[in-house]
Formats: structure tokens, sequence, C-alpha cells
């Protein structure tokens, strides 16, 4: 544990291991993409759903990665405001584009699988709506930090918005089972026999969720270098300036 | 057997994973061309980039 919070205070040792760990992910991920995609597409058409059950295998896996994303988010802001980690609020503000955007593909492809599916594009029901909800605050996440100049206040005020916001992760999970919803429960891990989905395609969706995740990860640490790079050259540039 | 025959359905399948896929390749693009930039802007100020 000890040497967990002393790599995270430490951006010399996480350049180091990010440098190998990225690519490696990248790699990981192509090779968990093709063969998802693969297996994805070779899956018999649904006997209810047909051929648009193939959503689901873009669908789920950015639900997930936009829910896990915000959980990251979570920790490394209460990192950052109670520990003041430098390398925390970093990690924090390098991950908000990615949940952002893993977040719309959400909605975007649940939309398209809901059309056909509900026969609608939308409905502002429990799950729709919470989901919607984490999208907006990862926008006002976003447009918080960028509208406060002062580095560490910005740390701090979006920490305080990520750390309100975590309440929308369980309001997201349980609220196919608080309120009447059209988008079913689980059919994965915790899904009861008759609702599993088979395996023929929780394969391939358990494939995608790890290409998803390898994904996240990998452009996450990215994502991080760059931000630890970008402070180093706004200390040097204030320094050059001041002579 | 690969079936790449949405059929009916070609109209929702399709569209939501060219949008996927847009939105994935923006993203590896995004990321890689702001790791090069910080990268260049490190070196322009005459530091090595011993950070990793």
């Amino acid at each position: 544990m000890a040497h967990m919070v002393s790599f995270l205070t430490n951006p010399r040792a996480f350049m180091a291991f990010s440098r190998i760990a990225a690519p490696l992910l990248g790699v990981a991920t192509t090779g968990a993409l093709l063969v998802g995609l693969w297996l994805g597409f070779t899956a018999p058409e649904d006997y209810q759903q047909g051929d648009s059950i193939r959503i689901l295998f873009i669908h789920v896996p950015a639900a997930w990665v936009a829910m896990f994303s915000y959980l990251c988010l979570g920790v490394a802001s209460l990192l950052s405001l109670v520990f003041r980690h430098a390398l925390a609020d970093a990690a924090a503000r390098a991950c908000a584009p990615l949940g952002a955007a893993f977040t719309a593909l959400a909605l975007i492809t649940g939309s398209f699988w809901g059309r056909p599916t509900w026969g609608t594009w939308w409905e502002w029901d429990g799950r729709m709506t919470s989901v919607l909800i984490l999208l907006l605050l990862w926008l006002a996440y976003i447009a918080l930090r960028a509208s406060i100049d002062d580095e560490a206040r910005a740390a701090r005020a979006g920490a305080i918005l990520a750390l309100v916001g975590l309440i929308n992760l369980p309001v997201i999970h349980f609220s196919v089972y608080w309120w009447n919803s059209l988008h079913q429960g689980s059919s994965t891990f915790r899904a009861e026999a008759g609702d599993r989905l088979p395996d023929v395609y929780l394969t391939p969706l358990l494939l995608m969720s790890l290409a998803y995740m390898g994904l996240f990860g990998a452009l996450w640490l990215v994502r991080i270098r760059t931000e630890v790079r970008r402070r180093r050259i706004r200390v040097l540039t204030l320094r050059a300036a001041e002579g | 057997m690969l079936d790449l025959d949405a059929g009916a359905y070609a109209a929702f399948v399709w569209p939501a994973f060219a949008i996927t896929a847009g939105v994935l390749i923006w993203l590896v693009v995004d990321s890689l061309a702001r790791a090069s930039q910080a990268r260049a802007e490190l070196e322009r100020l005459g530091k090595e980039d011993d950070a990793g």
C-alpha cells in the first residue's frame, strides 16, 4: 500500500512505468478487439432481435467503461483533494475527455439499439436519464476546470464536483431495478439463469469489454503523461518569463 | 461464418459501429497528437525529456 502511494506521488516512477505499460496495453487491446469483432460477427443472429443484437458488443462495453472511468475520476479526485498529490490531479484531468467520449458512445449506440428494439430513440426513464446526467457531469467537470485559471483552485473545484457526482453511479446501476424501465436488467454476471446471455454472445461481449477497458487504460496513461509534461512546460515557461 | 449482412437492421447497426469507430479513432489520434506536441515543446524549451 505504502509502495503504491509512493508510486502515485512520484511522477518519475509513473513516467517510467507508463512508457512501457501504455504500448503493451495498446497491443493487448488490438488483439482483444480483433478477436471480439470476429466472434461478434460470426455469432448467429438473435431469434428475437435479429442482427441488431450486434450493437450489444459496442454498447455494453461503452457503458461499463463510462461508469468505470467515472469511478477512476472519483478515486483520483479524492487522492488529489485529501493528499494533494499532483499526479492524482493530472490523472483526474486526463480522464475527463475519455470518460465523456465513452459515455456519449453508450448513449448514441443505445439509441441506435433502442429504436428497432423498443420503437423509440429515447425515453426519459431511470437508466437513460442517469447516463445522460453522467455525460453532463463529465462536460461540467471539463468546463469547470477550463474556466478557472489558477490550477490549484481548478483542481479543488473539479475534485469536489467529481466526488459529488459519484452518487450518480449507484443510481445508474440500480435504476433498472428501482424504477419501471424500458432498459433490461443485467444479462451477464449477476443475471438469473433464464436472463443470462448464451456464451456465443457473452464471449465476444467480454472480449470487447476487455478491449474497451484496455483502450481506456492505454489512452489514460498517454494522457496523464501529456498532462505531466504540460505542467513541466508551464513551470519552465514561467521560470523563463521571470528571467 | 462471417455475417456482415445486417438485413433490415443495417440502418441501425452500421451507423452505431461507424460512429463508435470514428470516436475511438479520434480519441487515439487526439491523445497521440497531444503527446507528441508536449514532447516537441519540451525539446523546444531545451529540456531533455528526462521524465520518461
